[in-house]
C-alpha cells in the first residue's frame, strides 16, 4: 500500500508536422500568387500580337531599348502604366536625347508590342513621334509571335 | 528482483516516416504550380522600315522605282472587316494574291533589292495587316521599304 504517491501517466502528444507542412506551404504559395502580381512591372496580358512568319527571334535584346504596348483600343503603355500621348513623346524625347551620334540623330530602338486590333493610326502616331525632328528615332521594330 | 536479464527493455519507438502525406504535399504543390504557372512566350521582332534621317548625300543618286502598296477595309465588311489590297493600282483581296504579285515583281533582276516600297494603309486599317504585308514584303526579298509620310 503506498501513501503519497501517485503515478502521473504522462499523455503522449503527437505532433503531426506533415500537414503543417502542407498548410505552411499552401499559405507561402497564396501569399506569393497575391503579392508578386502587386509588386513587378505589369506587361498588358490582353495584347495579341500578330503573327508574322518571316520575324526574326528576339535572342539578344537591347537592355536600353523602349518597349511600348499597344491596346486594342489605342492605349499606349509603358512602365506598367497607360500613357498620354505626350507623355509618350516625352519619353522618346529623353530616349533619343541620351543616345544621339554626332549627326544628332538617336540610335535607341524602340520595341511597339500593338494589339493585332488596333487601327493603324495609334501605330501611325507612334511612327510620326519617332520621326519627329527633336526625336528623330529610325530604329523601330514590331512585337509579332511565331 | 528480477535478473537484469528477464526485465523487459524499454526500447525507444522507432521514428516512422509516413510517406502519404509527403507524396499528398507534393501533388498539392504540383497541382499549385501548373495553376499558377504562365509560360511566357518568347518576342519575336519584324523591322519596321524608318529612313535613317541625316545629312544630305554628298553624290546624287536616282530615285528608286516604286511599288506603292495601299490598304483598305472593303466597304461594308465591318464588323468583320476584310482587306482591299491595292499593289500598284492592282487591286487583289486576299493576301494569297498579294503575295503571288510581289513575288512576280520580285522575280524581276534586281528588283527586290531596286525597288522601293511604300506602304499606305489607310488609318482604320488593323496593325496586323500592316505586319502582315511587311511579313510578306520580308519573305519576297525587298529590303526598300518605307511607311507613306
Amino acid at each position: 500500500m503506498r501513501y503519497g504517491t501517485r503515478r502521473i501517466d504522462l499523455v503522449k502528444f503527437d505532433f503531426a508536422l506533415l500537414p503543417f507542412l502542407a498548410l505552411f506551404f499552401l499559405l507561402f504559395w497564396l501569399s506569393f500568387c497575391f503579392v508578386v502580381p502587386l509588386v513587378r512591372y505589369d506587361e498588358p496580358e490582353d495584347v495579341e500580337l500578330p503573327f508574322a512568319r518571316s520575324a526574326v527571334p528576339d535572342d539578344n535584346p537591347d537592355p536600353c531599348r523602349l518597349v511600348l504596348w499597344v491596346k486594342k483600343d489605342g492605349s499606349v503603355w509603358f512602365a506598367g502604366e497607360a500613357r498620354s500621348e505626350q507623355e509618350v513623346f516625352d519619353a522618346l524625347a529623353v530616349e533619343a536625347r541620351l543616345s544621339r551620334d554626332e549627326a544628332g540623330i538617336s540610335d535607341r530602338l524602340v520595341f511597339i508590342k500593338a494589339d493585332e486590333r488596333v487601327q493603324f493610326k495609334h501605330i501611325r502616331k507612334l511612327i510620326e513621334a519617332c520621326r519627329d525632328p527633336s526625336v528623330r528615332i529610325w530604329r523601330l521594330t514590331f512585337g509579332v509571335r511565331p | 528482483m528480477k535478473p537484469l536479464g528477464d526485465r523487459k527493455r524499454t526500447v525507444a519507438p522507432l521514428v516512422e516516416l509516413s510517406l502519404t502525406p509527403m507524396i499528398d504535399v507534393v501533388f498539392l504543390l504540383l497541382i499549385f504550380f501548373m495553376v499558377g504557372m504562365r509560360f511566357r512566350v518568347d518576342d519575336r521582332e519584324l523591322a519596321a522600315p524608318l529612313p535613317r534621317a541625316g545629312p544630305p548625300p554628298t553624290v546624287q543618286t536616282p530615285p528608286l522605282p516604286e511599288i506603292w502598296i495601299s490598304l483598305h477595309v472593303q466597304e461594308g465588311t465591318r464588323p468583320n472587316p476584310q482587306p482591299r489590297i491595292v499593289i500598284d493600282q492592282l487591286p487583289v483581296t486576299t493576301w494569297a494574291q498579294a503575295h503571288g504579285v510581289l513575288a512576280r515583281l520580285a522575280q524581276m533582276p534586281g528588283a527586290a533589292e531596286t525597288y522601293r516600297v511604300i506602304i499606305a494603309p489607310d488609318d482604320d486599317v488593323p496593325h496586323d495587316w500592316v505586319v502582315t504585308t511587311l511579313d510578306h514584303l520580308h519573305r519576297t526579298g525587298y529590303t526598300h521599304i518605307a511607311f507613306k509620310q
